[in-house]
């Protein structure tokens, strides 16, 4: 009878231990799983951000009344851009990079305007509104013809002294805009363009 | 030696009630994984798209206006040479002048020698390509001519080398922009982009 019990009862632990280790694999598993999915969380949240940022940048170049097209007192155009005020802001147009249909305007890698700019000597309040970025504006027609406005990237220092870039990402935004040219004729000329504006992270 | 029969009874009672222990405990099991499954489901479908949307919204929008704004270089009756706007001036031409009418030239603006429908129609194919085209949108444009109680006149279809946009998907529109037709008449031009 004793014996017969004591079997009885390794049974019961050897039971126990057994759904123990099931339940604690099944507990590592669910850690495992929500650690690997709050990793993924993270990047998109990130990825999240760099869109709305890239998205409020390009609201804030798009408005910007320096460039913004204006009739005395009237309202303001919306998506037209002064070739006037847009000239003189940046002095030295360039012209705009090899045609390559399938993919997105690539960022140049060197600077574009020669002369400081407008944008380029009150870089620091520019900095408050756009940040790291990159906001070029590109004529379609009738000429291709391309500004670049404002371009700061973030960089670091390697190890041998050289500055090299420190961003990871980089999120485009594209809009579709007029160029109004009043020096054109009697009456203003409006131009076909975009703006672009990449965010870097 | 026999059992008492209400021993047995008890014995049978114990059993049936670890019996039903162990199913509680096997459902409790089975609705946890349920609840666990419910949980991933419902975080791997919630994707945030309002960025997507706002962005090819306020894209359609601008693009169409842009795009009818644009002045081009045409000539007007003697040679002279005029910037109409692509919307307003030369569409407005080729509603009043539509080829399906039978008319080969246009009454007032004459565009690289063409017609000002086959001009409009490769001029905007152009714009859109070298913009939304470019940045691999999908796209529809569509222009017609409303007049009256006639049928609506289709004056321009242009769709992205990748299709165009239609009704069964999802697809943002720029909304209408109407253009008055002098003698009558209403042009209606809408863009839409998809995905």
């Amino acid at each position: 009878m004793i014996a017969s019990n004591n079997k009885k009862a390794q049974l019961h632990i050897t039971e126990t231990i057994a759904v123990l280790f099931i339940f604690f694999i099944l507990v590592a598993f669910g850690l495992i799983f929500y650690a690997r999915y709050q990793q993924t969380a993270v990047q998109e949240k990130q990825e999240q951000l760099l869109a709305s940022r890239a998205m409020d940048t390009t609201v804030k170049a798009l408005f910007l009344p320096e460039l913004m097209c204006t009739k005395g007192q009237a309202e303001h155009e919306d998506n037209c851009v002064d070739l006037i005020k847009l000239n003189a802001a940046t002095p030295t147009s360039s012209p705009p990079p090899s045609p390559e249909p399938t993919t997105p305007e690539p960022t140049p890698s060197k600077p574009l305007i020669q002369q400081k700019s407008h944008f380029q000597d009150n870089s620091d309040y520019y900095f408050q509104l756009f940040s790291y970025s990159n906001v070029t504006f590109i004529q379609v027609y009738p000429t291709s013809q391309q500004w670049q406005i404002y371009n700061k990237q973030k960089i670091k220092k390697s190890s041998d002294g050289k500055q090299i870039k420190d961003w990871t990402r980089k999120e485009p935004t594209y809009f579709t805009i007029t160029l109004r040219d009043d020096l054109a004729g009697t009456t203003p000329q409006y131009r076909y363009g975009y703006v672009i504006v990449e965010a870097y992270s | 030696m026999r059992s008492h029969p209400l021993k047995s009874i008890k014995i049978n009672q114990v059993h049936t009630k670890k019996a039903q222990m162990e199913i509680i405990g096997l459902v409790v099991i089975v609705i946890l994984l349920t609840l666990g499954m419910l949980f991933l489901a419902m975080f791997a479908l919630n994707e945030d798209t309002s960025k997507k949307i706002f962005t090819r919204k306020g894209l359609a929008t601008s693009t169409a206006t842009a795009l009818l704004k644009t002045n081009v270089e045409c000539n007007q009756e003697g040679g002279e040479k005029v910037y109409p706007a692509l919307g307003k001036d030369v569409l407005e031409d080729c509603a009043k002048n539509p080829q399906s009418q039978g008319n080969s030239f246009c009454t007032i603006y004459s565009c690289d020698n063409k017609h000002c429908c086959d001009y409009f129609n490769e001029t905007t194919t152009k714009f859109l390509n070298s913009t939304l085209g470019k940045w691999n949108k999908k796209y529809e444009f569509e222009a017609k001519l409303i007049y009256k109680q006639a049928q609506p006149l289709t004056l321009s279809v242009i769709k992205s080398k990748k299709g165009g946009c239609p009704k069964t998907k999802p697809r943002d529109t720029s909304g209408l922009n109407p253009i008055t037709v002098e003698g009558g008449g209403l042009i209606e031009t809408v863009l839409y982009l998809c995905d």
